[in-house]
């Protein structure tokens, strides 16, 4: 076939253009650290990419509402452990008191201990965690108590997403913990208020029918604590799970989006080498012609 | 003739004959790089034989003609790839830029504020009561509406850009036609002496040729010689020595004047591709761009106007409901009661309810009911509401609509009517409602209270309901534009993050389309014209023996002037 000179100075220039061209894109590629520079790059990667990012930001978030709902029962925990050592006390004293040793000052004396351990009690019911009443339901702003031992809060139970679909409660309403509002045979005011009256009035069969209602209370306290306990492990499964799911998406991240900097660079050193041989040839072929060689 | 004269015009007819051939072979060597040119060959043919006693003596060589090595097929071939290589040169380099407004590689794209987006739900619902938190879910519902706009008039510019684009080359078209037709007349004109002039040849085919690269043309060589060209579809541009203009009229592209749209016709080329994007590919991007807006301005709203705020009212929307238009009121209206129309429009369509009122009396003191239709005639799509002296606000309608009534005087048979449009518009409108806007408290963080009139600081149900609006999944419609057809829209089930990212996915896949087959149309074209080039190349080491044969024969024949000069010389001495 005829070979016109035009026809070798382009092929030269195209030749010369494409590996530039590659090196171009290896050099993006290398100094971004990234593989996809733009969509067309590689579309369906982008959608993967996309995707995954998608899913790590849900499951940090995730992470951090587990964080806050941790806080949240594990104060819960603490003022549970508490009051539990408060009815102890309380049922120690019952004990005592029923005992026919002791004389009616003693009981008017153990009487004000009573009421001691009462304010407590109450004081738990309203422990805050950030301005927030824990024990109050969705009435967070109101003491879940009031001086006169009413219960002011709800029955709705807080709930926090800590996973796709998955959402946890992280509270006990003060009705749940004390017992029912103005029971006098399950709510813990209503028990100690007859305890104390009992003491004061130097009542035995009040101070033994208080401490058969004590009796009756106390594994409530400890079934609550158990079911904190519960959902903290929960949690602290979820929050397990969450960290190897950030892992695993983190790195399948890594390799839809990140440059193989080991590959590129031998590429490039490829291309490099492409082009030089590229230009040699080109300056050896220019360099002929019959004019030369004329006379 | 007698012997020595004739000799001394074989002489003269040869140093012609050279004379020619190293001024053609000159052309040749001096047009070596000027692009489209067809190298030249002088043809030689030994001149009329003479009778000179018996025998019959040849007179010589003369030029026949001087003809190029046109390759008429390969040409033709070069010129339709060159409309392709343009169109797609020109639609890739456009879709680059386009990538860049999608560009969700570097991470701060549309995806990342609408992740920031539901995350500051999450964290609202952790802390309902809080005010930094419905703080930080309008900043991030205002980067949003932010990002929409911005990525929505990039759009828009785009389109622009397009126009200036074509009227730029329609005018370059118009001059190059004119050209042609008048290289036509000189060609013509030129040829009747019967040898081709072939210099005006190569100015008409590079003309030719850069007419291509604007669209898809056929183009025909008359017995004359002159061309006639017309797009592919067959709008005529020159004939002979008549050209034709195009003109650019707004959106329309009219020919000579005629107020016809011919866009549709012009396939191919630069402008092609430019009409493609203008008239699908960009607007196909702002149509599907305000699905994904429209669907989150309509469940926000949804779930939103459902809420109840930090002072337990309710029915605020986040976003404006951009799609409601205002209520027009009919013919036939004697009341002096105001109707309003809000609520989160869900449906797709764009179309318009009517009302009717049954019953006159005053709103708050009388029962009444209002028969509404949609227009649409489709089953379950009209009913009868029925207003109660304590029922007059928020009466659900259809499709997330729903209408209000303030207190006043109706009259039976009182009728009016309210737009509702599609989604086509809601990234450029998206914006925060005045319901929330710079009112954090208003946020409807809470779900419904146990006893109505009691404010639930620490109830999140409602933000717990918007966060988990980012998994739900929607139907949304994926709009299809193609040039010369109407726009049509698939429903495409999944969550509004997935929609977005396979929007994202579709720019990659048309970028790189074309880019590939810009490549393989530059393979092609790079082929061609080393085959065309095989045939009307110049080669200077062929034009450098051209040279050394011309110059020989020339030299041989200047040697035989001086031995017929000295012939006559000893002729004339002769005593």
């Amino acid at each position: 076939m005829r070979v016109s000179n035009r026809s070798i100075y382009q092929g030269i220039q195209l030749q010369l253009m494409d590996i530039a061209e590659r090196m171009k894109s290896l050099n993006n590629q290398i100094s971004s650290g990234r593989r996809i520079n733009q969509p067309s790059d590689d579309p369906i990667g982008v959608t993967q990419m996309l995707g995954l990012r998608d899913v790590l930001s849900k499951v940090d978030q995730y992470q951090k509402n587990i964080d806050f709902g941790e806080s949240w029962l594990k104060a819960t925990e603490s003022s549970l452990q508490d009051l539990s050592n408060l009815v102890i006390r309380a049922k120690e004293i019952a004990n005592q008191m029923s005992t026919g040793t002791y004389s009616a000052a003693q009981r008017a004396n153990a009487a004000g201990e009573i009421q001691n351990i009462m304010e407590e009690c109450r004081g738990l019911g309203n422990t805050q965690l950030n301005g927030r009443y824990l024990f109050s339901g969705y009435q967070e702003q109101t003491p879940a108590y009031d001086q006169t031992y009413t219960y002011r809060g709800d029955t709705n139970d807080i709930e926090i997403p800590i996973g796709e679909s998955m959402q946890m409660k992280i509270n006990l309403t003060g009705d749940a913990v004390f017992g029912p509002d103005g029971d006098p045979d399950n709510n813990l005011f209503q028990i100690l208020t007859g305890l104390r009256n009992a003491l004061q009035n130097n009542d035995t069969d009040g101070i033994s029918s208080a401490l058969e209602k004590l009796n009756t209370f106390q594994p409530r306290v400890e079934s609550d604590l158990a079911d904190v306990g519960s959902r903290l492990d929960r949690m602290g499964n979820s929050k397990d799970i969450l960290s190897g799911l950030q892992q695993n998406h983190t790195e399948s991240l890594a390799q839809v989006e990140d440059t193989d900097i080991p590959t590129a660079t031998t590429d490039l050193t490829a291309q490099q080498s492409a082009y030089q041989a590229a230009l040699y040839s080109a300056a050896q072929i220019t360099r002929l012609s019959l004019v030369d060689f004329l006379r | 003739m007698s012997g020595i004269t004739s000799v001394l015009n074989i002489a003269q007819g040869a140093l012609l004959a050279n004379q020619t051939g190293l001024s053609v072979t000159g052309h040749n060597i001096a047009n070596v790089n000027t692009p489209g040119y067809t190298r030249q060959r002088l043809v030689l043919e030994s001149n009329a034989v003479t009778e000179f006693s018996r025998l019959k003596l040849g007179m010589g060589v003369r030029v026949r003609a001087v003809i190029q090595d046109f390759d008429r097929f390969t040409t033709q071939s070069i010129y339709q790839n060159l409309s392709v290589l343009s169109e797609f040169e020109s639609k890739g380099s456009i879709l680059n830029d386009l990538q860049g407004i999608f560009n969700e590689t570097s991470g701060t794209g549309l995806s990342k504020t609408l992740q920031d987006f539901w995350t500051a739900w999450q964290q609202l619902s952790d802390n309902p009561g809080g005010i930094p938190e419905r703080t930080v879910v309008l900043q991030n519902a205002q980067s949003l509406c932010d990002q929409f706009h911005t990525m929505s008039q990039s759009l828009d510019q785009a389109r622009d850009q397009m126009n200036e684009n074509l009227a730029v080359s329609l005018n370059d078209l118009n001059t190059m036609t004119e050209q042609v037709a008048r290289l036509n007349q000189a060609i013509v004109a030129a040829e009747a002496s019967g040898t081709p002039a072939n210099d005006q040849r190569d100015q008409r085919n590079s003309l030719i040729g850069q007419i291509s690269q604007l669209f898809d043309i056929s183009y025909l060589e008359g017995k004359d010689g002159s061309i006639m060209i017309m797009t592919r579809s067959g709008v005529a541009l020159v004939d002979g020595s008549q050209s034709w203009k195009l003109t650019q009229n707004g959106n329309t592209i009219q020919w000579n004047g005629i107020p016809n749209d011919i866009s549709q016709r012009l396939t191919g080329g630069k402008i092609g591709a430019w009409l493609d994007l203008r008239d699908a590919i960009i607007p196909q991007y702002e149509s599907n761009l305000d699905e994904l807006a429209g669907s989150l301005i309509s469940e926000i709203n949804t779930q939103h106007l459902a809420g109840y705020a930090l002072d337990n009212s309710t029915h605020h929307y986040f976003f404006d409901p951009f799609n409601i238009g205002s209520v027009q009121y009919g013919g036939s209206y004697a009341g002096d009661h105001v109707a309003a129309v809000g609520g989160a429009y869900t449906g797709n369509e764009a179309k318009t309810f009517h009302f009717t009122i049954h019953g006159s009396g005053t709103v708050g003191t009388d029962s009444f009911t209002v028969d509404w239709n949609d227009g649409t005639g489709l089953p379950g799509h009209s009913g009868t509401l029925t207003v109660s002296p304590a029922a007059y606000s928020n009466l659900a309608v259809f499709e997330g609509m729903d209408l209000s009534f303030g207190v006043g005087n109706l009259v039976d048979g009182d009728t009016f009517s309210v737009d509702v449009t599609g989604n086509a518009g809601a990234a450029r409108s998206i914006a925060l409602s005045s319901d929330v806007n710079n009112r954090p408290a208003a946020i409807a963080a809470s779900g419904v209270p146990a006893l109505p009139g009691v404010p639930e600081p620490g109830n999140n149900e409602n933000a717990l309901a918007i966060q988990a609006l980012q998994a739900k999944t929607i139907v949304a419609k994926k709009w299809t534009y193609q040039r010369g057809a109407n726009p049509s829209s698939q429903d495409q089930p999944g969550t509004m993050d997935d929609y977005y990212s396979l929007l994202v996915g579709d720019v990659g896949v048309l970028a790189k389309e074309t880019s590939e087959k810009q490549e393989f149309a530059q393979a092609m074209d790079t082929r061609l014209n080393d085959l065309r080039d095989s045939t009307s190349g110049v080669n200077l080491d062929e034009e450098t023996l051209n040279l050394t044969r011309f110059q020989q024969a020339y030299t041989a024949a200047s040697k035989l002037v001086s031995v017929t000069d000295q012939m006559l010389q000893n002729l004339l001495d002769m005593r």
